[in-house]
């Protein structure tokens, strides 16, 4: 089992107090369990992980997409710009 | 096609000028500017400014992408999207979209879209600075902002 890296923004940033949360990553791990995963062990984050997109090496990742330990990955909150 | 795109994050103010005069083309009879700037106000609240953050590493790759699909979607020329990062005061211009085509109706209906596409899909967040000292991230899903 390795550990990934998941950067944070905006929202989900201040209610980590950080930049990163860390997250051990079975093999075959996809985008949509990652994000399950962390709603699990992070109950009280549940409901705004529950907004978020995954991105994967800079792109919108689909739900089935499988998450390596070499990728950047990201959680990204309903978007705001404009 | 690189010549027909500028795509920017920038944290001093938008030069307009300037960037229009990127987009000046001979064969380009219309330009159509699209400018979001800061609002007073958001769903009942004041605002005095807002906070932007962005994901650079994927925001100035998505930008590109939608500029892209916007040339191959409308007969339009060149394409201009820039958006502020950091902290912008009420009023202050925190997107920038321009077009330029042939003709009006495309360069219309092509900066819209590229507007639209960037509402939906960059990286970008806004945190408002409340007039009663607050700071709060918009959740575009929760109110008007898709209203823009």
């Amino acid at each position: 089992m390795s550990s990934i890296r998941i950067r944070l923004f905006a929202v989900l940033r201040d209610r980590f107090g950080a930049e990163f949360v860390a997250l051990d990553l079975a093999p075959g791990t996809t985008a949509r369990a990652l994000l399950q995963r962390l709603a699990v062990q992070y109950p009280d984050h549940a409901r705004h992980l529950s907004t978020c997109r995954v991105a994967v090496n800079h792109r919108f990742a689909s739900d089935t997409e499988v998450v390596a330990p070499e990728d950047e990955v990201a959680l990204i909150p309903p978007v705001s710009g404009g | 096609m690189e010549e027909r795109i500028r795509v920017e994050l920038v944290s001093t103010p938008i030069r307009i000028e300037d960037v229009m005069a990127g987009l000046e083309d001979p064969s380009s009879g219309a330009v159509t500017l699209f400018l979001g700037r800061v609002r007073d106000h958001h769903e009942g609240h004041e605002v005095r400014s807002i906070h932007y953050q962005a994901y650079a590493e994927m925001a100035l790759p998505v930008m590109g992408s939608i500029a892209e699909e916007t040339l191959a979607k409308f007969p339009v020329s060149r394409i201009a999207i820039l958006h502020r990062v950091g902290h912008l005061q009420v009023g202050e211009v925190s997107v920038l979209v321009a077009v330029a085509s042939a003709h009006r109706d495309e360069a219309f209906r092509a900066c819209r879209h590229g507007i639209d596409r960037i509402k939906q899909d960059v990286p970008i967040w806004k945190k408002e600075v409340l007039a009663d000292g607050t700071e709060e991230w918009v959740d575009a899903r929760c109110g008007g902002e898709t209203r823009g």
